[in-house]
């Protein structure tokens, strides 16, 4: 147990040490990008298997990134907050919505609740291309200004944003590791495991479903609000139904029982798409495909495969020794 | 300590529970007893806030708690062990145990994100405390087995330690011998009967005759919803309602 711990700390270290060397020497815009992507999907995909560990699977993510990218942007251009009070502000507002919109969604179990936040992502994209005079409607915002520099850090270049995602990204994990860990998370599991015992030991179910989905709601809309002043601009539907449902996929896929499965996931199913640019347009297929195969053939995700070979290599070592004895 | 009054369910036409009076003073041991069907598990889930009554008062150390949620209900003191879902399968007893601490852990969601000195310590002293039910329960070999694969009898008891672990003023047990071998049963109602002798009050539904008189000083006896009699286990066996209510008619209850 120890020594897989120490696997685990070391393989973080050797990660982080990669991806500052990845900042450091690599210049391509292109790669800064993906990887830029890859980060802030991690951060949401994780986010999601927060509010998971409570046992509800949200598909309310969309609807907060949107809040927050427009809010950040909002802030900034009409209001002239700093950005970085901006984007604060954001991932707060976010996570107010979630918890007030968090009490009557969690009287609702099961896919009813997966249901209903859908709708909220509706709601949010709607309300956004209608409400034209705030949010410029369907034609959306540009000009959003990049981020105030400071200490002589001007944030123009790939390689600025990539270090400042990375600092968020990394920040983000090690507090949703340190709730995991905590008794918080250890609530969190009981809830999802057996709801009512839990309430009859005396944990307010309702109050920690609705933290968890809090929390998670004010990181996606810190997402959000890094997305809005990194690409500089908006449009209502960046953010909507198949953008959430992609962020379940990479869950999912990557494995929604560990901490590495939606890293894991957002990392393999972004970078797909881009070394297969000639399937494009037939993403949303191989999404689902793999997703299926997941599903039915290894459920705990793809975090499972080592520990799947190491069985099966096992396995096939001892048959052979089997018919050689 | 308890005082119920009236309690009504009705679930559509039917009465599960109807206007049922009964009260439990401080340090008694109480068994609630009646055929299947008769109403008792809804009468656990009025008492403990899973079920809205349609009518009735339950008061409980002077304060009505009537309709409360049931977390806060089980920080007013009364818990309760369930027949199904009774413990958290995927954690080890041990976390079970550390869970259902939760009320008196007294640590707040900062000390344990960030780990503090003072919530570590507290932390070591539910791992003690957790270890102490454990003793008392007397399933301490298995604090690390994970309690999703325990056998039957095992899960019961430790349905009991999650129930123990919130330190109750009155605990309510639905129903711990059910499924149990004849071994077990032996060992859990001497664990009942101590947890007794220890200060505990308790209220027990159980459906073996043999094992509840044994232990219970007081029953009351419920039949389709309602309460048909009352009184010391000599009383109730020769109590002819009663009588009717298990055999249909004559003998005594065996």
């Amino acid at each position: 147990m120890s020594s897989r711990k120490a696997a685990g700390f070391g393989a973080t270290i050797l990660l982080v040490l990669a991806l500052v060397l990845v900042g450091l020497f690599v210049k391509g815009p292109y790669i800064l990008h993906v990887f830029i992507l890859i980060m802030m999907r991690v951060v949401l995909a994780s986010s999601l298997r927060l509010i998971n560990l409570s046992g509800q699977l949200s598909l309310a993510h969309g609807g907060l990134v949107t809040l927050g990218a427009y809010t950040s942007a909002l802030l900034a251009m009409k209001l002239g907050f700093s950005t970085w009070l901006a984007l604060l502000v954001a991932g707060v507002l976010a996570g107010l919505v979630s918890c007030l919109i968090g009490f009557p969604f969690t009287r609702l179990k099961g896919i009813y609740f997966t249901m209903v936040s859908i709708f909220f992502v509706q709601i949010i994209v709607l309300t956004v291309q209608q409400w034209r005079g705030l949010t410029g409607g369907a034609s959306g915002l540009y000009n959003i200004p990049r981020p105030d520099g400071f200490w002589g850090i001007e944030f123009k270049s790939k390689t600025s944003f990539f270090f400042l995602m990375l600092i968020v990204m990394l920040a983000s994990l090690l507090i949703m590791w340190a709730i995991e860990r905590s008794r918080v998370g250890m609530t969190f599991l009981g809830i999802r495991q057996a709801d009512s015992l839990a309430e009859s030991v005396g944990i307010n179910t309702t109050g920690f479903k609705v933290l968890a989905f809090s929390i998670g709601g004010f990181f996606a809309g810190l997402v959000g609000g890094f997305y809005a002043h990194y690409v500089s601009a908006l449009d209502p539907t960046a953010f909507g139904f198949l953008f959430t449902i992609y962020i379940l996929i990479y869950m999912i896929v990557g494995g929604a029982g560990a901490f590495a499965g939606p890293i894991i996931g957002a990392t393999l199913l972004t970078v797909l798409p881009e070394v297969a640019r000639p399937l494009e347009s037939y993403m949303p297929f191989v999404f689902a495909a793999i997703l299926m195969l997941i599903i039915f053939l290894m459920p705990e995700g793809l975090v499972g495969l080592p520990q799947r070979l190491n069985r099966l290599f096992r396995k096939t070592a001892k048959d052979q020794a089997d018919v050689a004895g | 300590m308890l005082q119920v009054e009236r309690l009504t369910k009705n679930f559509g036409g039917l009465a599960a529970v109807s206007l049922v009076d009964m009260s439990v003073r401080q340090g008694e041991l109480v068994g609630l007893i009646g055929p299947n069907g008769a109403g008792k598990t809804t009468f656990f889930n009025l008492l403990t806030g899973y079920i809205k009554p349609s009518e009735g008062r339950v008061r409980f150390e002077g304060k009505d708690i009537t309709g409360r949620k049931p977390h806060r209900i089980a920080s007013a003191g009364i818990v309760r062990s369930f027949q199904q879902d009774n413990v958290f399968a995927e954690f080890t007893v041990l976390d079970n145990l550390r869970l259902a601490q939760h009320l008196n852990s007294g640590i707040n969601f900062w000390q344990t994100v960030f780990s503090t000195g003072g919530a570590r310590r507290r932390e070591r002293e539910i791992r003690q405390e957790a270890e102490e039910i454990l003793e008392l329960v007397g399933i301490s070999q298995l604090a690390g087995t994970a309690a999703g694969s325990l056998p039957h009898g095992h899960k019961r008891m430790l349905g009991i330690a999650i129930a123990l672990a919130c330190r109750p003023k009155l605990l309510l047990l639905d129903e711990p011998l059910a499924g149990m071998n004849i071994a077990e049963v032996d060992e859990t109602i001497a664990l009942v009967r101590r947890l007794w002798e220890n200060g505990t009050t308790i209220l027990l539904i159980e459906h073996n005759m043999r094992a509840a008189m044994s232990v219970c000083q007081r029953f009351c006896v419920l039949n389709f919803g309602r309460k048909i009699a009352e009184g010391t286990p000599d009383e109730i066996k020769n109590d002819p309602e009663v009588v009717k209510a298990y055999l249909g008619t004559g003998s005594s209850v065996a």
